[in-house]
């Protein structure tokens, strides 16, 4: 009788372990597959970036081979232009992202901390975060006019004015989520001890605040760096970037694939750098302020 | 003397300086938005012949509007456009739930969730341009790999998106699988950020996984979820660098969402007014219901330091 039960007990337990184990390969198996889609992908342009010209245009195409070249890469770093496009992309991404970010977060500070009259407080949030819901395109044309007059097409500031104001809504709104969730008993105690408003926040909120303002800044450089639009509308050559070179080699009929991918790959170097130096943090820094515990 | 004493302490007041911190940010967003959607608004009803040079901008009342709503693609883009946002939308929410439960799934290693979390971060990471000429090469009818493997499978190949009745489900497979990295991220986020009590005492009063996700960790995310959706709509309703480097709305116009129309008309036919109208028909149909959700996901302050 109790053998038995002890027998019923071992196969439900033998059953469970089962069931865990079915569960658990069934889990590894949907990161497995998310896995291969995530990076499929990319290893399909690095791979293009390396091939031979020649293994580009067989049937099937070639997805493994020991047969690589540099050859893309040197063509592309080559060419003056390219070079030139390079240097403009990053000057435009990191003077808009510093930008950016320092006047988005002094602004969402305010907004935060100090009770501004009739109700501006809710009326300016509202406000700057509407701007990102505008469509680029719904004013790139008045804005190059207004560029155009100012005398400043086919400069770097242009596209840096251009995208620190975009980036300015998503630094706020993240910021502000922030300072909401960030306890206010440090700041008091400051104010009592006679601190003016920049002082608290140089010396008391900013350096509290770093992890906070690093990333949102990345995903600024990202935006930034990526930016298409305004760089395709208000340049002509000087000031042109990477996205607009890479977008054409599209309309070319002679298709290009090896430069393009290059090309590509290079982009995407210094997006993954900055990326993979702020990992630990990133997924516990975007939370808006909207999980309350 | 006097004068910089007094202007001292005019600064050391919280509100001057408040308004002098705010102000960057304001006078930012007036040059770059509050401005040209102005003269945008001005210019859409305005006749002006850009290819003349010289030629005068002269008010033309709604004529442009008049036009706009008259033609045809005008509605099929605005069409296409909300099919992408509706089909997108959803799926991204999605999907990006099952994505970060799997990457907070305590039964996998940690250590290679954690590695995937990281490898989740890369279609992020590529410029969108170079996401659109990525995938004309995966998409590709004869050198591509997709078809490849459909032919190792013994199935005929496909012509993705060089063929009207495919190419905005290609379009749209190529968004998806873009941008549920984003929402999965900031959705893990809030699920490692939840309290733990309420999830283990349920746990411990025997309530399936399942019932623990829909009755205590989804309502805990509601709020989460309502941002995640918001910034996805909007950046939905906004798609437009892929697609210019992907199909610029081809073939034909078969992926021609209504950015890519206004951009075809300011760029390619230099009707510069019916694009400002088309762009404002486009905010207006857009802005009721943007400010209402925006208005329900920014959270009211409790309290400020100056009260």
């Amino acid at each position: 009788m109790i053998d038995a039960i002890d027998a019923g007990e071992h196969t439900l337990r033998r059953r469970r372990q089962l069931r865990d184990s079915v569960r658990a390969a069934g889990l590894y198996l949907c990161l497995g597959l998310l896995l291969f889609v995530l990076l499929f992908p990319v290893y399909w342009l690095l791979l293009s970036s390396l091939k031979h010209q020649s293994d580009f245009f067989t049937s099937p195409p070639v997805f493994l081979t020991t047969q690589l070249t540099t050859e893309h890469y040197q063509a592309v770093l080559a060419d003056p232009f390219n070079r030139r496009y390079l240097l403009n992309t990053a000057i435009v991404a990191v003077v808009s992202t510093l930008l950016a970010t320092l006047v988005g977060t002094a602004a969402a500070y305010i907004l935060a901390r100090i009770r501004l009259p009739i109700r501006l407080n809710r009326v300016l949030l509202v406000w700057i975060l509407v701007n990102r819901l505008f469509p680029p395109i719904s004013f790139a044309i008045p804005y190059y006019l207004l560029i155009r007059e100012l005398g400043l097409i086919d400069t770097l500031a242009a596209l840096i004015l251009s995208n620190t104001a975009a980036a300015i809504p998503f630094v706020v709104w993240t910021m502000l989520g922030y300072f909401q969730d960030l306890p206010k008993e440090v700041e008091r105690a400051a104010m009592i001890d006679g601190c003016t408003l920049w002082q608290r926040f140089v010396r008391v909120v900013m350096p509290m605040s770093t992890t906070s303002m690093v990333i949102t800044a990345i995903f600024v450089f990202i935006y930034a760096w990526n930016e298409l639009l305004y760089a395709l509308t208000l340049t002509v050559l000087k000031a042109r970037t990477v996205p607009v070179a890479i977008a054409g080699y599209v309309g070319d009929n002679a298709l290009a694939w090896g430069q393009m991918s290059a090309f590509g790959v290079i982009s995407f170097v210094p997006v993954m750098i900055a990326v993979l130096a702020v990992q630990r943090h990133i997924v516990r820094g975007l939370t808006f302020g909207a999980v309350k515990s | 003397m006097m004068l910089t004493a007094r202007l001292r302490t005019w600064l050391r007041d919280d509100r001057i300086a408040a308004l002098l911190f705010i102000s960057p940010c304001i006078l930012a967003l007036c040059v770059a938005y509050l401005f040209p959607l102005i003269y945008s608004a001005y210019l859409s009803f305005c006749e002006w012949d850009i290819r003349t040079p010289g030629a005068p901008i002269e008010l033309s009342g709604v004529d442009n509007y008049r036009d706009v709503l008259a033609d045809g693609q005008f509605w099929s883009s605005v069409g296409r456009s909300l099919v992408f946002t509706l089909v997108a939308l959803p799926a991204e929410l999605l999907l990006g739930t099952l994505v970060a439960l799997l990457l907070t799934n305590e039964r996998l290693s940690g250590r290679l969730t954690g590695l995937s979390r990281v490898v989740l971060l890369v279609p992020l990471m590529v410029p969108p341009v170079v996401t659109g000429i990525l995938w004309r090469l995966l998409f590709n009818v004869q050198y591509g790999p997709l078809n490849a493997a459909l032919g190792f499978f013994g199935l005929n190949p496909q012509p993705w998106i060089s063929q009207p009745d495919t190419a905005m489900a290609a379009v749209l497979v190529v968004e998806i699988l873009t941008n549920t990295s984003i929402v999965a991220m900031i959705l893990m986020g809030g699920m490692m950020a939840l309290p733990q009590e309420p999830i283990r005492a349920a746990q411990m009063d025997g309530a399936s996984p399942l019932r623990v996700l829909l009755e205590i960790k989804l309502p805990m995310l509601a709020h989460l979820y309502l941002i995640v959706g918001l910034i996805r709509l909007m950046d939905l309703l906004k798609t437009f660098d892929f697609i210019y480097a992907m199909t610029f709305g081809g073939p034909g116009v078969s992926t021609q969402t209504l950015n890519i129309y206004i951009v075809r008309l300011g760029s390619r036919f230099l009707e510069y007014p019916a694009a400002a109208a088309a762009s404002w028909i486009f905010l207006l149909m857009l802005l009721p219901p943007s400010i209402y959700l925006l208005l329900k996901a920014v959270p009211r302050n409790q309290a400020y330091l100056n009260d």
